[in-house]
């Protein structure tokens, strides 16, 4: 137990790019008491080590791989790993994770995370065969779909039990929302592709043959068979389904972001649902590393005269790539979905942006001379595949649109701005704030932007009866509690699909049976503050504020025409008083800056020194 | 009845995964390291997931051969197979690491133990089978080779009569 706790395995690899210089460093265990690992560790490392008004493609930017001390285990679903950086796409503190096995395998090589600086000259891929780490040429592969980047990587190390975790052409490209890519999963959010393609990293290997030690193995076995059989009740929907369970659900309530978030109940929802995907579609379950539930499904689909074998869309893909862009066809998002993966894009932000252009091209505030003569109607797949490969390539008018939305949307004009779907430049994805007022302020005042998963209240709200779902009071406690829960999954590491399963009182078990750190659920949740507080600091040090924590237009503005919010919209006053009260919640002051006593009761001390002199300067 | 007990005596029963149902979870690598090693190593597992592609998963762990060539190729003596149920058992005194039964098995079954420095193979855990306990997928269980044979004749019937029963 070389680090204090078990479960961790104590050590940090360092590797400058710039220098081809690797370093092993140890854990602290000050942070892992503090911030238990992950997210919360990330975070910690990125307010160290990045200084404020860095340019994100500056070579000083750090990318984070980063594990927690579940990771590796029996731990249910304890298979993802973070990505932690500052994005290029918000300009502000970036988190985004991805499952499948690079994190497990990362603890077995020996390493709880990766921090990544400097940038290369040539391309590159890091090979870290358990200690052993080197540098490998990278100029083959450059341009290569992430689907034979992994394929080859695998082939050169002559080792079908490698994980890799690439860029596809559009992080090379540094379109600004491009992904990683691991197997056929992504840390798709807020651009981390983009960091990784400006450092010229297109991929990182590993192979880890060593062990995670545990404080307590019967206990966590324990803990885990309860956990199995609890998943039998609760997860039946999603191990049957997966997340296309929610389809459904989510356009009754009237929060499916359909055309462009104009509605929330799209008319070929149907079409779209698990069930019909499963019926249609769907070849095989598969799990992710130690899960007991399986939510990602195989499927298989014609493009042409050729079968594709593939991993189905989840529910906020469909959502974005489909009803978002007007499209009822689970087979062509699919396609999409593939395209988007292959060659390293957002999905969600890929489909909000789309359906941007396309409100746009009919509104005739761009016409077939901005578009090289493509008719971008909502409904038509096609146009969709092309705007993806013309994104990922920055061909045209791809390369407006692989700004964001919000810089497309600057360029645009024409007040197009009001309905460019973004906070602080991330797009939002799969749950219309316009007919769910948690989710809409957990959109405005997450620490990366429009992301749902930062702290999403939408399965609370669809149950709540009118009266109290679509009043703007109690979102505030509502929203704070859930985003200070999740950073804790985050940190954990441990899937959010499944956190219906292990609970909070799990997690404390879980967390003390491998490390030894006794930490009750109350206390789990002053760490999961403490993480949130530590995040807005860093975007307070780039300048972030209340006049930021705001929506675009249409989902204050304009009454939704359709579904249970129909006739309502929020409003600025709806969203000040909502603001008002999850500062209050939080103990930041009206501007939304962490005031001094609050931070320092968490434990923030250096960090309330510094904002106090930024605040005062 | 009579019968099929006769044939559980003196066939060997394994653990086998039916590849439908098993989901690559890895699961069964863990409960087995964790019982056998008390700590986390997927490669210190008894039993091994392969996964191949997308819609490949499955897992493979040693099916007590009734005419074992691991045991047969062994230089030094070190394996021995129990009369009783089949179970090959590895003298760590005798064995150091040579790999020939590593490469005889055509299962893959057997695996190297890094830090012994010997191989280890499926010792059935007197019964108590934690990997089989553990899937979530119930994808594993006990079988000998003749039920699965007869699972075949049963699946291959209905395929060439399809319809007509």
């Amino acid at each position: 137990m070389p680090h204090g706790y078990y479960g961790y395995v104590g050590k940090i690899l360092r590797v400058d790019l710039t220098e081809k210089t690797i370093s092993i460093e140890p854990l602290r265990k000050d942070l892992t008491a503090h911030y238990i690992g992950g997210r919360g560790l990330g975070a910690r490392i990125l307010w160290e080590e990045v200084e404020p008004s860095l340019n994100p493609l500056s070579p000083n930017n750090r990318l984070m791989f980063v594990t927690g001390p579940l990771t590796g285990t029996r731990a249910p679903a304890a298979t993802k790993f973070g990505v932690v950086t500052k994005s290029f796409l918000t300009g502000i503190y970036a988190v985004s994770l991805a499952s499948g096995d690079f994190g497990p395998n990362l603890k077995f090589a020996g390493f709880d995370g990766v921090i990544i600086q400097g940038r290369s000259e040539r391309p590159v891929y890091l090979w870290i065969n358990d200690m052993n780490v080197q540098f490998k040429d990278a100029r083959h592969l450059w341009g290569l779909s992430t689907d034979l980047t992994q394929k080859y990587i695998k082939k050169d190390l002559k080792d079908e039990t490698v994980s890799v975790a690439c860029i596809g052409p559009a992080g090379e490209k540094l379109v600004r929302f491009a992904c990683i890519v691991h197997e056929r999963r992504t840390a798709g959010r807020c651009g981390t592709g983009t960091i990784m393609g400006s450092k010229n990293l297109k991929a990182i290997a590993v192979r880890g043959t060593g062990d995670v030690e545990v404080r307590d193995t019967e206990k966590l076995k324990d803990v885990a068979e309860r956990v199995y059989k609890e998943a039998k009740e609760v997860m039946k929907e999603y191990s049957k389904y997966g997340t296309p369970t929610l389809v459904e659900l989510i356009n009754y309530s009237g929060a499916l972001p359909t055309r462009n978030f104009q509605s929330g109940v799209f008319e070929g929802a149907e079409k779209l649902t698990g069930p019909f995907m499963r019926k249609k579609i769907v070849k095989k379950d598969v799990s992710c590393w130690s899960c007991p539930v399986g939510c990602s499904k195989i499927v298989s689909i014609k493009e042409g005269f050729s079968n594709i074998i593939t991993e189905g869309p989840e529910y906020e893909t469909i959502s974005m790539l489909g009803s978002n862009c007007g499209i009822d066809s689970i087979d062509a998002i699919t396609l999409a979905n593939k395209y988007c993966d292959d060659l390293g894009l957002d999905t969600l932000s890929t489909g909000n942006i789309v359906a941007f252009a396309m409100e746009c091209y009919e509104r005739g505030l761009i016409n077939k001379e901005n578009t090289e003569g493509l008719e971008i109607k909502f409904g038509d797949h096609q146009v969709v595949i092309e705007l993806i490969k013309k994104i990922a390539n920055r061909e045209g008018f791809g390369d407006l649109l692989a700004e964001g939305v919000k810089r497309a949307s600057e360029k645009v004009g024409k007040e197009s701005e009001k309905f460019a779907i973004h906070v602080k430049g991330l797009e939002i994805p799969g749950y219309s704030p316009r007919s769910l007022y948690g989710a809409a302020l957990n959109y405005a005042t997450s620490p990366c932007g429009g992301h749902v998963n930062r702290g999403s209240t939408v399965l609370t709200e669809i149950t709540m009866p009118s009266n109290i779902r679509f009043d703007p009071v109690g979102k505030g406690i509502l929203v704070k509690n859930e985003q200070d829960r999740r950073a804790v999954y985050d940190s954990a590491v441990l899937c959010l699909v499944t956190r219906r399963i292990t609970h909070l009182p799990q997690v404390s078990e879980m967390l003390e049976a491998v490390t030894g750190m006794r930490a009750r659920p109350e206390e789990l949740m002053d760490i999961g503050e403490r993480i949130n507080n530590l995040e807005r600091a860093f975007n307070v040090r780039e300048g972030i504020t209340r006049k930021d924590d705001i929506l675009p237009w249409r989902c204050l503005e304009e009454p939704m025409p359709d579904g249970p919010a129909k006739g309502r919209a929020l409003g600025e006053a709806g969203l000040n008083k909502m603001l008002d009260e999850y500062y209050g919640a939080r103990g930041w002051n009206n501007e939304g800056i962490p005031r001094k006593d609050r931070l320092q009761e968490l434990g923030l001390n250096d960090v309330a020194k510094q904002l106090e002199l930024i605040v005062n300067a | 009845m009579l019968s099929h007990n006769f044939e559980m005596m003196i066939l060997h029963k394994f653990i086998t995964c039916d590849a439908e149902k098993c989901t690559g979870c890895r699961i069964c690598e863990l409960a087995c390291s964790e019982v056998k090693e008390n700590l986390y190593n997927p490669r210190k597992s008894r039993i091994r997931v392969v996964t191949l592609g997308l819609v490949i998963n499955t897992a493979l762990v040693c099916r007590f051969c009734e005419k074992p060539t691991c045991v047969r190729c062994c230089p030094r003596g070190a394996l021995r197979q129990s009369e009783e149920n089949g179970v090959v058992f590895v003298d760590e005194m005798k064995c150091d690491g040579c790999g020939w039964c590593l490469g005889a098995c055509e299962f893959g079954a057997l695996t190297f133990h890094v830090d012994k420095k010997t191989v280890i193979a499926c010792d059935l855990c007197e019964g108590d089978l934690e990997c089989i306990k553990a899937c979530p997928f119930n994808a594993l269980e006990l079988v000998t080779s003749n039920i699965l044979a007869q699972r075949a004749r049963y699946a291959v019937t209905k395929s060439l009569f399809k319809g007509r029963s």
